[in-house]
């Protein structure tokens, strides 16, 4: 983990107000699928925090982030230029661990589809079937990204703008009992990783999920973006943000 | 001699820089970004007797200039920390401050009486949290109360006492009095401001707790402002808080009359905010031919 500054090599709209920002790191730090950066959005506006975005893309140079402008940060920071220069922490929390896995289930809802494709770029050796939701089809904006790394992908819109009108769980429980999964990595809001969680209570799979909090330090100090876990509160930032399903009380 | 060494209460500090309890945890998050030995000293992570997990989340909102917290005093308790974090604690090269909250005046006296048989070497007694419904502020907003649980503590206490002052009261030379009268040793100032945060989108309050506590550079005039009536009220040290970003800031508390400075919020934004302090610090008194910080210490030209 370091504390550094990235330059702005990119950062487009894609649609919908979520934009992709690759960022160039000098003294670029070892990462794992999964883990997080907190970005300085500048101090415009009264801004002091960091914001936590999940790492999307990464090679020996570049790291790729996409994020919503939803609120005052992420809104200054789709704002920034090629060249400039942010205040970057990473990579943070504990990702994905791929360990002996030869297939692996993808699901993703919204901005939660964004850290998964991290998986199938560190470790492309491995099975994927990818399960991926959203609002409607210009809402999943990186979904033809999986297309061609993996066995499958399925996708879900609430409005049957891309793929099928239905939900992304109801896809990959049809899909579970046929594919023989050994783990499932699963990032989405709170509804979804809930009905997942009642899809896979009665198989012996591992399911592990990404949280979200709002955070304040990102790296494990300030005790603001604690989750509720069966052995008490624990950070999102620095224990997660990937639990295990059974871990998490949703 | 560095230009930064100072002392207060009997205790030698290497620069009058301290990370403000509830924002450095106990130290461990920071020790990849630079070695703990920079630091003048480190008041750790609230303590209580037993453990707590705190409040529910969301925890923090960001707002103007600062940041609402309701964490809720999470700790290990005080015997976990005994266990688990303070031998490791005691090898670091800084003056380790434990910042104390008790349900009651027992409590607090307990805690006060154990750590005083370990490396610790100043207890901050925490009488100003806002964010837990015993304890905490229930202590700290009447002079009169405390003056009673300073002196109730200070009999059971073998270390330096500093009295951490909340800013939700009356007048806060008042209570900084009082706890001089209660023999305080030293007085920390400001905790958080209560405040709260809404979301209008949602109609709904940004923070689980619907209120907590305001820090980060918002705060900054009226913890100068606090830390100057203080210091204008007692003679026991003073040691400023609220809104250090940079030596600039600290400057100004240290002329407000702060003997010493605590970095808090700003540790959360960028982890290496109070080495950048120290080393402004150092700047600052190389440029002004300063032998010494502690000249600048009420040098307020009014």
């Amino acid at each position: 983990m370091i504390s550094t500054k990235a330059t702005v090599v990119s950062n487009a709209h894609l649609s919908c107000g979520i934009y992709k920002l690759v960022l160039s790191i000098p003294d670029m730090p070892e990462i794992s699928c999964g883990q997080f950066a907190m970005v300085s959005c500048g101090n415009a506006d009264g801004i002091l925090l960091k914001r936590p975005i999940s790492i999307h893309d990464f090679d020996n140079k570049t790291v790729t982030l996409l994020y919503e402008a939803a609120g005052k940060g992420t809104k200054a920071l789709s704002q920034m230029q090629e060249s400039v220069d942010l205040d970057i922490i990473l990579p943070l929390g504990q990702g994905f661990e791929i360990k002996n896995y030869k297939r692996i289930a993808l699901v993703g809802g919204g901005l939660g589809v964004f850290p998964l494709f991290s998986v199938i770029r560190q470790h492309a050796d491995v099975e994927y079937s990818a399960y991926l939701g959203a609002r409607d089809s210009s809402h999943l904006v990186c979904a033809d990204s999986f297309i061609g790394r993996c066995a499958r992908v399925r996708l879900a819109t609430d409005d049957g703008s891309a793929g099928e009108k239905t939900y992304v769980t109801s896809l990959f429980k049809e899909d579970l009992a046929r594919y023989g999964f050994d783990a499932i990595f699963a990032c989405g809001p709170k509804p979804m990783l809930k009905a997942l969680k009642a899809i896979t209570k009665d198989t012996d799979i591992p399911v592990f999920v990404s949280m979200e909090e709002r955070m304040g330090c990102g790296f494990g100090a300030c005790l603001t973006c604690t989750c509720k876990t069966s052995s008490g509160n624990k950070r999102v930032c620095a224990d997660g943000p990937v639990f295990d399903i059974n871990e998490v009380i949703l | 001699m560095s230009a930064l060494f100072t002392e207060f209460n009997g205790v030698a500090f290497k620069n009058p820089v301290i990370c403000a309890s509830g924002t450095f945890n106990f130290g461990e998050e920071f020790k990849r970004f630079f070695p703990l030995s920079r630091l003048g000293g480190i008041s750790l992570k609230g303590l209580t007797l037993e453990k707590r997990e705190g409040n529910d989340s969301p925890r923090i909102a960001e707002v103007y200039g600062g940041i609402i917290n309701s964490v809720g005093l999470q700790n290990p308790g005080l015997e976990g920390f005994l266990k688990d974090y303070l031998p490791s604690l005691a090898q670091e090269d800084t003056v380790l401050i434990a910042n104390i909250a008790g349900n009651t005046v027992e409590e607090y006296c307990e805690m006060a009486q154990r750590l005083s048989q370990t490396d610790i070497s100043i207890i901050e007694l925490n009488i100003s949290c806002p964010n837990v419904k015993k304890g905490g502020l229930a202590f700290g907003v009447e002079p009169k109360g405390i003056e009673s649980i300073v002196f109730a503590v200070k009999k059971h206490c073998k270390k330096p006492l500093m009295v951490k002052l909340t800013p939700n009261v009356a007048a806060i030379s008042d209570n900084a009095l009082a706890a001089e009268a209660g023999g305080a040793d030293s007085i920390s100032l400001i905790n958080t401001i209560r405040a709260m945060a809404i979301d209008a989108k949602t109609r709904r309050p940004v923070l689980a707790c619907i209120t907590g506590g305001l820090s980060g550079r918002a705060v900054k005039p009226i913890a100068l402002r606090m830390v100057y009536e203080c210091y204008k009220a007692v003679k026991i040290p003073i040691i400023g808080l609220g809104g250090i970003f940079n030596a600039e800031d600290a400057v100004e508390f240290m002329l407000a009359g702060a003997t010493a400075v605590q970095i808090g919020t700003a540790n959360m934004i960028n982890p290496m905010a109070a080495v950048e302090v120290i080393d402004g610090l150092e700047r600052f008194c190389y440029d002004n031919n300063i032998k010494n910080i502690k000249e600048i210490v009420g040098g307020l030209i009014i």
